[in-house]
Parts: C-alpha cells; structure tokens; sequence
C-alpha cells in the first residue's frame, strides 16, 4: 500500500461513496493528504443537501439550534469546484447566512442553485454578487425569508444574470420590475403568486425576450390583480399598465409552449385573451379561473 | 503480423500479439509516435517496460489476452458512483493474489495506461476498505496510524458531522 502514488489512491477512492471517503481521511496523513485534492471528491457534481439529512421531519431543521453549517461546510468545500448543481431538495430547510457564504466561497462552478422551499436566514446579496453572471438555473420558489429587507436584495441582482435559462420567482416578495433586463435567451421563467410587476414592465419584457418557452404566471401577480380591480372600477387601464397591457403583449412570444395563466376573473368579459391564440408555438396552455366573485377582493 | 517483444525491468522478455498491446494505452500510443503500425515490421529490439518486473508483466499480459476482444462499455464522465459488485467472475479469480501483488498490478496497469485493469485492481481494493472503520482499514492493509492523538482529535472535531450518517449507513448495510 505504501508503494501506491497518489493517482492510484484517487482512483480506487473513486469506487468509494462520498461519506465514507471521509472516513478514510483518518487512516492516515498520506491518504488525509490525498483526499485533500479537490480531485478526490470530483463526483460531487449535483449536490443534494437534503440526502445528507437523516432526520426526516422538516420541522427538525427549522429549529435554532440545529446547526448544519459544518455539513454543508464539509460538502461543499470537498466538492468545490466540481458542484455544478445545489439544491436544499424542498425540505424547508433553514439556510444561514453562514451556508450561503461557504457555498459562495467554495463553489467557483456553480451552473444551478435551487433554494426552492427554503427559509432564508440571510443576505443574497454576496452570493449573487458572484453566481449572477454564471447561474443557468436560479430558484426561489415559495422561499419565505426571515428578515424582509432580505429578499429586496435579490431585486437589484436581476440585471446581473447573464447565462440564465430558468429563473423561478414564485411568490417573490420583491420588485419583479428588473426582470426586463434578463438576458434575451432566457427560456423559462416563473413569477406565480409574486408581489410587485407592473404591467408595462413585464408588457417590455415580453417584446424583449421572445426566446420564451415557458411562462408561469398562476396566480397572478398582486400588483395586476390590483390594477385589474382599477380598470374594472374606471375602465381604464393604470399609467404603469395592466393585465390587458401583459395579454397584448404576449403576441412577440413566438416560440412560448408553455403558458399557465391564472386566476382569470369569472366575469372578465372586457379581458380580451384572444392574444394567446396567436402563440403558434403553444403547446400547453392553462388558464385558471377564479371562482365568481373573489376577483378583486383581495 | 509479428508480435512484439517486451522486456521487464529484470530482463524478462516476451512475445505480445499486437491487438494485446493495445490494450496499453501507453504503449499504443508510442507505438503510432514512432510510426509503427501494424502493416510494418515489428522492431527487432525488444521494448523496455522499466517499472515492471518479470512476474508482475506475465499478469498484466494474461488479463490482456484474455481481455484482448473486449468492447470499450461504459462512460467515463458518468459522474454518479460506480458500482464495485460487477467485476467479471474471471477478473475476481484472477485477482486471488496477495496484496503486495495487487498493488504492482495497479501500479503496472497506471503506468501502462490499461484502464480496464486498473478499474478491476482499484474496485478489488475499493472493496476491501468499505465499510470498514479507520482502525480496522489500517489493520487490514498494515497501515501506520502517523498521527499524533491531536492531529486526530482534530480531524474528528471536523468531520463530527459525518459520525450520525456514518452509524446510519453501517446501520443500513447490516440490515
């Protein structure tokens, strides 16, 4: 065994799962020191937080005390470089703002970060600070955060996203104005049940990003609830646009085959929707309604 | 079409087939650099493998016999985590040999680049560390623990997180 170099060691350590080639780090300083090369754990491409939890109740790790730092501090600085892809698995995990720095520090490759259900105790501004430009995939769907000036944060980021494929907004509490200024190959976007786009904003955003494939809009905004509330009271639409503005903007989405739209009032009769049936390309198309008489009230 | 001549770090020398070298990415490789193809003469002068003695080359040339016609499976970028339970039947009685053997094998088959043999050497020793505890791999491979008790405290204070996943995974593999 001694005779062994290091190239050897890394490759009968590859036939061994991650966890128990940490193990291994205490046999001896030679193999402490050969799983120290990043190459060692060079299978760690897609992490999954979430498999690394043994506890199943969520509500576990929603405690104060229970602290996974170290674990994800021990998973991603042996995977550095080769993690392409993090997700917290929609465990309603709690994320400090410890773990998003140790995931900032160590993951100079990361392509697709999934906060998705996640509750966020902590600043993304670092974060996206260095993974905007090079995130292909970014979700933060139905994360709920625990300080509220946190999620405004992610708002001033959105101009910085340059490679980004898939971007899921769901329920973002933030202003989803800056979303005009996504790169124009953007394919898939998700802004369900969020709080703030004005209707000429995401009207622009249409015109601009016609590489669209698939649109997520169910529920709809608050803000466009709310202005559709206006244009049924006066009949008009608001000076930062509509519902009506978005609909007649969806004409430029020539390549869109997914649309999931929703809640349509009931009683829309002035919400022309004939836009849509221009969508060539569409292949799935969901139109929520909402039950008579909840429209508006919100 | 003349087979090649090797000879071993001890002066050994034998008579290789040339679809046999292939198997030896190393040597192919030399081979095409030196313009040696098989329509051409074999080189009268034996080749030289300098790391490789006598006993352990005569290994390496019978696995590559027998494994001469195999087909290339498997992708190499498959970044899950390989099995260690599919060595061939053959390959498992093949190396039924002692441990200083095996890792001239694995040594033997790094240098000369034949990426079949040292997966099935590095599986075969993959698989007599798993599921072992540090005391237990050192015991089984003669191992020296070097580390002061510190330095091992240390590393364990670090890696405390793994010890639940660890107990539930030796758990699991007993069940």
């Amino acid at each position: 065994m001694d005779k062994l170099n290091n190239d050897c060691l890394l490759e009968i350590f590859s036939n061994i799962s991650f966890l128990e080639k940490i193990k291994l780090e205490l046999v001896c300083k030679k193999w402490y020191a050969v799983l120290q090369d990043c190459r060692a754990y060079s299978e760690a491409t897609k992490l999954d937080i979430s498999e690394f939890l043994f506890v199943t109740n969520s509500e576990y790790y929603q405690q104060d005390n229970i602290n996974f730092v170290p674990l994800v501090k021990g998973i991603v600085q042996r995977g550095g470089p080769y993690v392409k892809e993090i997700t917290f698995g929609y465990r309603w995990l709690k994320i400090s703002q410890a773990i998003l720095d140790h995931i900032t520090e160590h993951c100079s490759q990361l392509k697709s970060l999934n906060l998705g259900c996640c509750i966020i105790n902590g600043n993304l501004s670092k974060l996206l600070k260095k993974f905007a430009p090079q995130l292909e995939i970014f979700t933060l769907e139905e994360s709920t955060w625990v300080n509220e000036d946190d999620p405004h944060e992610v708002s001033n980021y959105l101009s910085h996203f340059k490679a980004i494929k898939d971007l899921n907004l769901r329920k973002a509490k933030f202003n989803l104005d800056p979303i005009v200024h996504l790169p124009p190959y953007i394919e898939c976007i998700d802004i369900s049940a969020s709080k703030q786009i004005t209707g000429n904003a995401l009207g622009y955003f249409f015109e601009t990003h016609s590489h669209l494939k698939s649109f997520h809009m169910s529920p709809l905004p608050q803000s466009l609830i709310k202005s559709y509330s206006y244009y049924l009271q006066y009949d008009e639409d608001p000076e930062e646009g509509g519902l009506q503005t978005v609909i007649d903007s969806m004409k430029h989405l020539i390549n869109l085959e997914t649309l999931e739209l929703g809640f349509i009032p009931h009683d829309a009769y002035s919400l022309r929707i004939d836009p849509i049936s221009n969508l060539t390309s569409l292949k799935t198309l969901s139109l929520e309604q909402r039950k008579k008489g909840n429209f508006g009230s919100s | 079409m003349q087979p090649i001549k090797l000879v071993s770090s001890d002066g050994e020398i034998f008579e290789v087939d040339r679809d046999v070298i292939k198997l030896s990415t190393t040597l192919h490789t030399m081979f095409q650099d030196l313009g040696i193809d098989e329509a051409s003469q074999a080189p009268t002068d034996p080749i030289p493998i300098q790391n490789v003695n006598g006993a352990i080359l005569r290994k390496v040339i019978q696995w590559c016999v027998y494994h001469r016609a195999d087909q290339n499976v498997g992708d190499e970028n498959d970044p899950r985590e390989k099995r260690t339970d599919d060595i061939p039947s053959w390959d498992v009685e093949f190396l039924k040999i002692d441990q200083g053997m095996l890792f001239e094998l694995i040594l033997a088959a790094n240098y000369l680049d034949i990426k079949g043999l040292l997966d099935v050497t590095c599986k075969t020793v993959a698989n007599m560390i798993k599921g072992k505890t540090p005391e237990e791999i050192r015991r089984t491979f003669n191992i020296k623990n070097d580390f002061t008790p510190e330095e091992e405290e240390q590393i364990r204070r670090e890696n405390a997180w793994c010890e639940l996943m660890w107990k539930v995974l030796k758990h699991n593999s007993l069940k």
